[in-house]
């Protein structure tokens, strides 16, 4: 069995910071689990021209890897992996596996009904909504992927130009793909994808009982650096790879 | 079948009064009505409350019932400073023969609770926090009254220490001890949806003028304190809800 992490990491004008400056940090956490674990680890960093935004990258994964891999797994390059994280691949069959996204709940309400426009009949509920940043499927799951790219380039026009403000972009009409397709889901805990760790204090120790490790180290494998201002993005992915670099090494 | 809510509502002091607890019992008490269901009230304390906070009172409730000689097959104990929607589906036909539950948000008060619990009464046990719930809305039936009487019988026994936890560190009361109860028991609790039981709202960023919650969910829990204060929320909830 051959498995797969991918991941797209891209400097692009569209996007204010440099991925690149905190992907550096990403990377050889993923490079190192991947490598304990034999799983094969693919990052993009040269665009598509034929999308606007460097986001919709990640939906090019079959064309770039064909039926090579059983199992694969789309990671943000905001995200770091704990040394010691089991294999994600050995948890699952053929389901289509994601964290909830669950924290605000005012965005996904907005964000569903914003682009509801583009699956007329199709409802998602609160209580499966998916944060995207995390993925792991099979190679059965093209489907998915030949959808999205489908609606992208069936509304290339508005999706690239959409003008309405804090509703997210790729992530939503990713759930509602999900939905439409009617793909069995597997919702894994949220320690396989840690969003918005800053809102949830676990960039906090536990002081009480003189304990310093973060409670984010102690509890997550898949740290998921979002949800908090980007210009401190890149700060806090280093602080996090200066103490426990010595765990990859 | 006859199913019974229960609610502790023991106005003890000022920050009781801000709870506004009048609006949770009248809510609760409306859809029991609609639903066929019974409201039971505790509004007084049984035991001393620094000896036994008002929220170890809601595992009293089998005594309770069975002193009034009220029948009941299943029990949902939920909190004072909580709304239920009038349209609420029945929540007592979702859990089986399970103990019902809904996770709490994980937060650093959360995993601080765990851990100090953890290393002073629960000989290093650990829980998965995504399992941990949230202990204002519970629903058991017939068979989790064994549990709940060991449960009681566990805070009798560790009374001091437990006081000396919630003294001292501050990291509540009845709800981590229950959830490291209900692991070590192995009992089998199904989760159910945030829906029932609606935490947090200002951090999931739902709690609006307009009351974005309403439409998201049934149980809205006014915990962690809501800005002006939870009695704000809950008169106005209540009103919305059932006055309009």
């Amino acid at each position: 069995m051959k498995n797969l992490i991918y991941m797209v990491a891209i400097d692009h004008d569209k996007y204010q910071w440099k991925h690149s400056n905190f992907a550096k940090y990403a990377i050889p956490t993923w490079e190192y689990w991947c490598k304990k674990n034999n799983i094969d680890f693919m990052v993009v960093r040269e665009h598509d021209k034929r999308f606007d935004a460097p986001i919709w990258n990640k939906e090019l994964i079959f064309e770039k890897v064909g039926d090579k891999y059983d199992k694969i797994g789309i990671v943000d390059d905001d995200t770091m992996i704990r040394w010691d994280t089991p294999n994600i691949f050995d948890l699952y069959d053929d389901e289509f596996c994601a964290v909830r996204d669950d924290d605000n709940l005012s965005f996904i309400y907005n964000s569903l009904n914003a682009y509801s426009k583009f699956f007329p009949n199709v409802n998602v509920d609160m209580d499966s909504y998916i944060n995207a940043g995390v993925l792991f499927f099979t190679k059965e799951h093209k489907n998915i992927f030949d959808s999205l790219l489908k609606l992208y380039f069936d509304n290339k026009e508005e999706i690239d130009n959409w003008s309405i403000p804090n509703v997210g972009r790729e992530q939503t009409i990713f759930n509602y793909t999900l939905e439409k397709l009617n793909i069995k889901k597997k919702i894994l805990p949220p320690c396989w994808n840690l969003v918005n760790m800053h809102k949830k204090g676990m960039f906090q120790h536990n002081f009480q009982l003189d304990d310093k490790m973060p409670y984010f180290i102690k509890y997550g494998y898949i740290w998921h650096f979002t949800g908090f201002p980007i210009e401190e993005r890149e700060n806090l992915m280093k602080q996090t790879w200066d103490i426990t670099r010595g765990n990859y090494e | 079948m006859n199913n019974i809510v229960f609610i502790v509502a023991i106005d003890t002091e000022q920050r009781s009064n801000d709870q506004g607890y009048e609006w949770s019992i009248k809510s609760w008490k409306n859809w029991c009505n609609k639903n066929g269901h019974q409201l039971f009230v505790l509004d007084k304390p049984i035991y001393d409350l620094k000896q036994c906070k008002a929220n170890w009172h809601k595992l009293f409730v089998y005594d309770l019932l069975e002193n009034e000689g009220i029948e009941y097959d299943k029990i949902a104990i939920v909190d004072s400073d909580t709304i239920v929607h009038p349209d609420c589906p029945n929540f007592f036909d979702m859990v089986g023969d399970s103990f019902g539950g809904v996770v709490n948000p994980i937060s650093e008060w959360v995993l601080r609770s765990m851990e100090v619990y953890s290393k002073f009464v629960f000989n290093n046990h650990t829980l998965d926090f995504w399992k941990y719930i949230n202990t204002g809305f519970m629903v058991m039936g017939k068979n989790h009254k064994e549990f709940v009487k060991k449960s009681v019988d566990f805070y009798f026994q560790h009374q001091d220490t437990f006081i000396e936890i919630q003294n001292k560190f501050g990291v509540g009361n009845d709800q981590t001890p229950i959830n490291y109860l209900l692991d070590i028991d192995k009992v089998d609790v199904k989760l159910l949806s945030y829906k029932f039981n609606m935490q947090e709202l200002p951090r999931k960023e739902i709690i609006t003028e307009d009351l974005l919650f309403t439409k998201l969910g049934w149980v809205y829990h006014f915990n962690t304190w809501p800005k002006p204060n939870p009695r704000y929320w809950l008169e106005k909830t209540y009103r919305s809800l059932y006055e309009q």
